[in-house]
C-alpha cells in the first residue's frame, strides 16, 4: 500500500478543527454588538495540505487548527463586523462537515471490526 | 465558484441574506426620514436605493453594488404656517412616498425568507446524502 | 458452489476480476477443467486487487476533503460507500470459503 498518511489520524485532526471553528461562531454569535469586535476564524485545511506537500509524514500529527482575525468583513458604525447570516451560513457548513467527518472515522473502524470479524 | 463544491449553495444564500438585509436598513432609513425636512445643510432628506450587484459571472453570489440617492424631485408642500416655509409658503420634503416604500419593504422581506428556505431545504439535502456513511 | 449476485457486478470491472469467467448470467458457477474450489480462490484474489483500488479512491478522496482540495461531499460518500459494499462483499466470500473449506475437511472418509 503505497498509502504512507494515517487517515483516522487526519479525520481525528478534522474533528478537532470543526470544534474549534464551532467555538468561534458561537464567540462570534455572542459579541454581534460588541463595539470594536471582529469577527474570528479558524483555519486548518490549508495549513494541513502544506503539510502533506512538504512531505514529512511525522508532521501531520503536529498540525494544529489556528484561530485568527481575517478582517476581511466589512466594519459597521460600531466597530463590529460580524453578520448574523454569514456565522448562520457557517454554522451550516460547520455542521455538515463535522457529521461527515465523524461519520467517515466511525466506517474506518467499522471496517477493521468486518475485517476481523467481530461485527454482528 | 465551482458548481461541484457542495458549500456553493450555502455561501449564495448567505450573501443573498446579507444583501437583503443591508437593503432592508436602506428602506427603514427611507421610512424613518420620510418627513426629514433638513438632513443638514438645509436640503430635506433624499431618498436612497440599493443597487445590487451579481459577484462574479455565471452562478454567483449578490452583493450591495452602492447605495445612491433618489433623483427624483423632492415633494413640495404648502404649509404657510411651518417654521421653515420659504416665502411663497412652501417647504420642501424628502421624495419619500410611503406606499412604495412599504411595497419595497414586504418585496425585501420575501426575497429573505425565499433565501432562508433555500438554506433549510438544503441542509435537508445534504443530510440525506449524509445518511449514507450511517 | 458459490452463487454470485449479479448486483455486486457493477462494482467489479468486467475486464479486471476474473469472476466473469466463473459466474455467467444468471450467476452460478459453470464447472471447468480446474477444480471449482480452486477457481473460486484465484478470483477471491483478483478481487482482493479491485477492492483494493476502491480502498484507495477512497482513502484519496477523504484526504482531498480534509486537505479543502475536494469539497464535493457527495462523491465523497459515493467513493466511501462503494469501497464499504465491495469490501463487505470480499469479507462475506472470504468467510463463506473458509466456511466451505471447514465442511469439506470434516467430511468422514
Amino acid at each position: 500500500m503505497p498509502q504512507p498518511v494515517d487517515l483516522v489520524g487526519l479525520l481525528q485532526a478534522g474533528i478537532k478543527a470543526e470544534e474549534a471553528r464551532q467555538r468561534t461562531i458561537a464567540s462570534n454569535i455572542a459579541n454581534l454588538e460588541t463595539p470594536g469586535y471582529r469577527r474570528f476564524e479558524v483555519r486548518f485545511e490549508d495549513l494541513l495540505a502544506k503539510a502533506i506537500k512538504s512531505g514529512a509524514a511525522a508532521d501531520l500529527r503536529d498540525v494544529e487548527p489556528e484561530t485568527f482575525q481575517p478582517r476581511s468583513t466589512p466594519v459597521r458604525s460600531n466597530g463590529n463586523d460580524v453578520s448574523l447570516e454569514m456565522e448562520i451560513g457557517e454554522m451550516l457548513k460547520n455542521s455538515i462537515r463535522e457529521t461527515a467527518l465523524v461519520r467517515l472515522l466511525r466506517k474506518k473502524f467499522a471496517q477493521v471490526e468486518d475485517a476481523i470479524s467481530i461485527r454482528e | 465558484m465551482k458548481v461541484d463544491n457542495t458549500f456553493g449553495p450555502v455561501d449564495i444564500a448567505v450573501s443573498g441574506m446579507r444583501a437583503q438585509g443591508q437593503h432592508m436598513e436602506v428602506i427603514s432609513s427611507n421610512i424613518a426620514n420620510a418627513r426629514t425636512a433638513d438632513a443638514g445643510g438645509g436640503q430635506p432628506y433624499r431618498r436612497l436605493e440599493t443597487i445590487l450587484r451579481a459577484q462574479t459571472e455565471g452562478v454567483s453570489g449578490v452583493v450591495v453594488d452602492q447605495i445612491v440617492g433618489d433623483q427624483s424631485p423632492m415633494q413640495r408642500l404648502y404649509d404657510p404656517g411651518n417654521p421653515q416655509a420659504d416665502a411663497s409658503g412652501h417647504i420642501t420634503m424628502p421624495n419619500v412616498h410611503l406606499p412604495a416604500e412599504m411595497m419595497n419593504l414586504s418585496i425585501a422581506s420575501r426575497s429573505y425568507q425565499a433565501n432562508a428556505a433555500l438554506l433549510r431545504r438544503y441542509q435537508r439535502m445534504v443530510e440525506t446524502t449524509l445518511e449514507l456513511l450511517r | 458452489m458459490i452463487n454470485f449476485d449479479p448486483n455486486v457486478r457493477p462494482l467489479v470491472s468486467p475486464a479486471a476480476s476474473g469472476w466473469e469467467k466463473i459466474a455467467p448470467e444468471g450467476g452460478s458457477v459453470a464447472p471447468s477443467a480446474k477444480s471449482g474450489f480452486l477457481n473460486a480462490i484465484e478470483a477471491a484474489g483478483k478481487y482482493v486487487s479491485r477492492v483494493d483500488d476502491l480502498q484507495q479512491a477512497s482513502d484519496a478522496s477523504i484526504q482531498d476533503l480534509l486537505t479543502g482540495k475536494n469539497n464535493d461531499i457527495t462523491s465523497v460518500v459515493s467513493a466511501v460507500a462503494k469501497a464499504d459494499v465491495s469490501f463487505k462483499v470480499l469479507v462475506g466470500v472470504r468467510n463463506k470459503l473458509i466456511e466451505a473449506y471447514k465442511q469439506t475437511m470434516n467430511m468422514p472418509l
